[in-house]
């Protein structure tokens, strides 16, 4: 198990880390996802001992390892810079570790073989062995750093963006390979990405990192339905989620939204809200365009854009002086300015705090069509 | 605001032929991005319509006029850059005004004009902000505001977005597309992100190794595309290729064979196949989309084959599910379901596919099927279950 308890590493004036505190148990992937800047990379550096923290404490299986040297700490760290030997081959590169090895136990030559034959097919890189590092684009210099991580049995796995950087289809294989290799090695595991998709898809837990502090962790279906604030909600949601002002009023409770002439009846289900104004967070699933007339609670709005996917259309409308976002069937051709007709009834909305902290209150249901 | 035109335009680098024999228009208004993986052309292309470098042969016309030999700083284009090119020592409503000093526009109207662009680039909070001291997405809004504040004829973008995070990369990427489909400017749009193309573009031009494999709209690359090379390119997760098949043809009936899944193909689908000329005892490559292919219901007694899951990935509002054959290890086909659905490591499961959405390519990788894109749909019947069909629309 590794725990890190109340991190704080300081530059100048600014806090890179404010007390950080992270707990991955044997055999979890945590991933630590957040903007670039956050602090994803310190905290690894930290963990891994090869930066001190200001404050804090890291323990592995339950034992203070702030005073080892990080070479006697048997991490295997993957930095997002790579820092492959260039005049070595790749497999040279990837039995480094078991070659060298840092706590001093011999591996011998036809184990060291036979451990980095088998990583290399989960990398699908059998066939690159004999290459020299310099002849090798960048996915691929990535996948030999992950290797000479994997070819280890580390006490942890610290991977900074480990797949930022090959293609799409390498990328949904490589998720699942790295995943069933690292359940299987049943050790802790941070795995950083700026990309909030990606931490949904490959995370048991996971821990959203926003200027240096943890803003919200857990299981990615609940960070992903009960986003903790609005930051989080943006980090997370695609299309992005539509932000709007508005305040909740009694009775009811009613909510108003900036823009919007009518109020709209509101069922909470989860939480609770104080009137007054707030931020409402509105996913593009929640909502649907109508023909003119049809409801009591549709309105009217004006197209700002609209983007294409495979899967749908995403029609960007706008509300005051915002905006929020539609799914309209794949390839549904709307034009900027032209009016279209939202239907608010039945839509799932997320109420945030007003302040500075732009904090989950409450979740709610605007009443259906036809009930008011 | 000016049309584009580009006719059988060619770049070669000494021995080395670039760009192919390229034609293309872009329309009033119209947005058309260059996609393709690196050293496709896209750039070059690029870069004769800016002028920075000499079209070999071919012609390039703004409206009607042919501007091979019209220096770059008389074309009246914008340019924005991967790596936004910004002046370092000038705050960022210096930089904004920068191109209509250069052009002698009064210092009113200047002003007037940079207060819109920061307005509309929501940039008026760091106007005297040095531009060293934004983030990489504040300075490609001062990039873009640079290149609108001049009101172009053309509008040209390299790469604008792959510089930023995943967050970010959209969030700017709904910005440009609404000043662009707002302001209607005739724009050109680089790059190497599939999904940055289907989102902004009116027109796609799908490059490859300096050849333009097709020019279409987001739809008709994606629904029917002419090659396997477009195919494969377009789509996240990418298209399933299955090589080797061959065709079984009984009752009139034909049906796709490949390792692992038997896919019955639509009546009229068969009949247009027979009738093509088409030598069916060739072997093909069959292509399913992850988003046509399904895990079918139990008790379906349309099973087109049988796989085990190899993993699971849950993505918010849909599921990837990435399959290999019963007992390999290998990569086999990728899925995309609801994300309700439960489907655990290891379970055996029946597929289902959409015949009228799956695609047949030749030898030659040419997609037998294009030239017919009132198939999908048509008539006879999808033998997916409606349940099923219900799926695709929510994933």
């Amino acid at each position: 198990m590794l725990e890190l308890k109340g991190i704080r590493k300081r530059y100048g004036e600014v806090d890179a880390l404010a007390g950080i505190d992270l707990v991955v148990e044997p055999g979890e992937i945590l991933a630590l996802a957040g903007p670039s800047g956050a602090g994803k990379t310190t905290t690894l550096h930290v963990a891994a001992g090869i930066l001190s923290a200001d404050e804090g404490e890291i323990r592995v299986d339950d034992k203070d390892v702030g005073k080892i040297p990080p070479w006697k700490r048997d991490v295997a760290l993957v930095q997002e810079s790579y820092a492959l030997y260039p005049h070595m081959t790749v497999f040279d590169n990837m039995a480094f570790p078991l070659r060298k090895p840092r706590s001093g136990m011999r591996v011998e030559e036809k184990e060291i073989r036979r451990r980095v034959t088998e990583v290399a097919e989960v990398l699908a890189m059998e066939r690159l062995l004999d290459n020299r590092i310099q002849h090798l684009s960048g996915g691929q210099r990535q996948r030999v750093a992950l290797g000479r991580a994997l070819v280890r049995k580390p006490q942890l796995f610290l991977l900074d963006e480990p797949i930022s950087h090959l293609d799409a289809k390498l990328r949904h294989w490589l998720r699942g390979e790295l995943r069933r290799w690292l359940k299987a090695e049943g050790r802790p595991c941070i795995w950083t990405t700026p990309d909030g998709k990606e931490g949904l898809s490959v995370a048991d837990r996971m821990a959203v990192i926003v200027e240096g502090a943890i803003v919200q962790s857990g299981t990615p279906r609940d960070v992903f339905s009960h986003p903790a604030t609005v930051r989080v909600a943006e980090i997370i949601s695609e299309p992005p989620i539509g932000i709007l002002p508005g305040e909740v009023r009694l009775p009811g409770p009613e909510l108003h939204l900036d823009g919007i002439p009518v109020p709209f009846p509101l069922s909470i289900e989860r939480g609770k809200v104080e009137p007054g104004p707030i931020l409402t967070g509105i996913r593009a699933r929640s909502l649907s365009l109508v023909e003119d007339g049809s409801s009591a609670t549709a309105t009217k709005a004006e197209v700002v854009e609209r983007e294409f996917t495979t899967r749908e259309t995403v029609v960007s409308v706008g509300i005051g002086k915002g905006s929020v976002r539609i799914l309209a069937p794949p390839f549904s051709e709307f034009r900027a300015k032209e009016q279209v007709t939202v239907e608010w009834g039945g839509a799932h909305v997320y109420l945030f705090h007003g302040g500075k902290e732009r904090e989950l209150l409450c979740e709610a249901q605007i009443a259906p069509a036809g009930t008011r | 605001m000016a049309t584009l035109t580009l006719r059988s335009v060619n770049k070669r680098y000494g021995d080395v032929h670039a760009v192919k024999d390229i034609s293309f228009h872009v329309g009033q208004g119209e947005l058309v991005a260059l996609l393709g993986p690196s050293g496709c052309g896209k750039t070059s292309t690029l870069k004769m319509i800016a002028g920075l470098e000499e079209i070999t042969s071919g012609d390039l016309l703004f409206d009607d006029r042919r501007m091979n030999d019209i220096p770059p700083e008389s074309r009246d284009i914008a340019m924005v850059f991967e790596d936004y090119s910004l002046y370092p020592r000038m705050n960022v409503a210096q930089n904004i005004a920068f191109p209509m000093r250069v052009r002698g526009v009064p210092v009113r109207e200047r002003e007037r004009r940079v207060a819109e662009m920061l307005a509309l680039l929501e940039l008026e909070k760091v106007a005297t902000a040095r531009v060293r001291e934004l983030s990489g997405g504040q300075q490609q809004r001062v990039s873009i505001a640079r290149a609108l504040v001049r009101d172009p004829a053309i509008l040209l973008f390299d790469e604008p977005l792959s510089h930023l995070d995943a967050e970010l990369k959209i969030r700017l990427r709904h910005e440009i597309g609404s000043l662009q489909q707002q302001n209607a400017v005739t724009s050109v749009l680089v790059t190497h992100d599939q999904a940055e193309a289907m989102a902004l573009a009116d027109r796609v031009a799908v490059m490859h190794l300096g050849t333009l494999h097709q020019f279409g709209t987001p739809e008709e690359v994606y629904r029917w595309p002419s090659d396997m090379f477009v195919a494969g390119f377009i789509g996240e997760p990418p298209m399933n290729f299955l090589p080797d098949c061959g065709f079984e043809v009984s009752d009139g009936r034909v049906t796709v064979q490949a390792d692992g899944l038997d896919v019955p193909l639509l009546p009229d689908q068969g009949r247009s196949l027979m009738g093509s000329g088409v030598d069916l005892s060739r072997r093909f490559t069959l292509g399913i989309r992850p988003e046509d292919l399904f895990l079918s219901s139990p008790g379906s007694d349309r099973v087109c084959g049988r796989a085990e899951v190899f993993f699971a990935e849950w993505r918010g509002e849909y599921q990837v599910v990435l399959l290999t054959q019963p007992g390999s290890e290998e990569p086999w086909l990728t899925l995309l379901t609801e994300e309700s659905l439960a489907v655990n490591i290891g379970d055996s499961v029946g597929l289902q596919v959409d015949p009228a959405r799956v695609h047949l390519f030749d030898e030659q990788e040419r997609n037998l099927f294009v030239g017919e894109p009132e198939r999908a749909g048509t008539g006879e019947g999808s033998s997916i279950d409606e349940e099923q069909q219900a799926t695709r629309t929510s994933a």
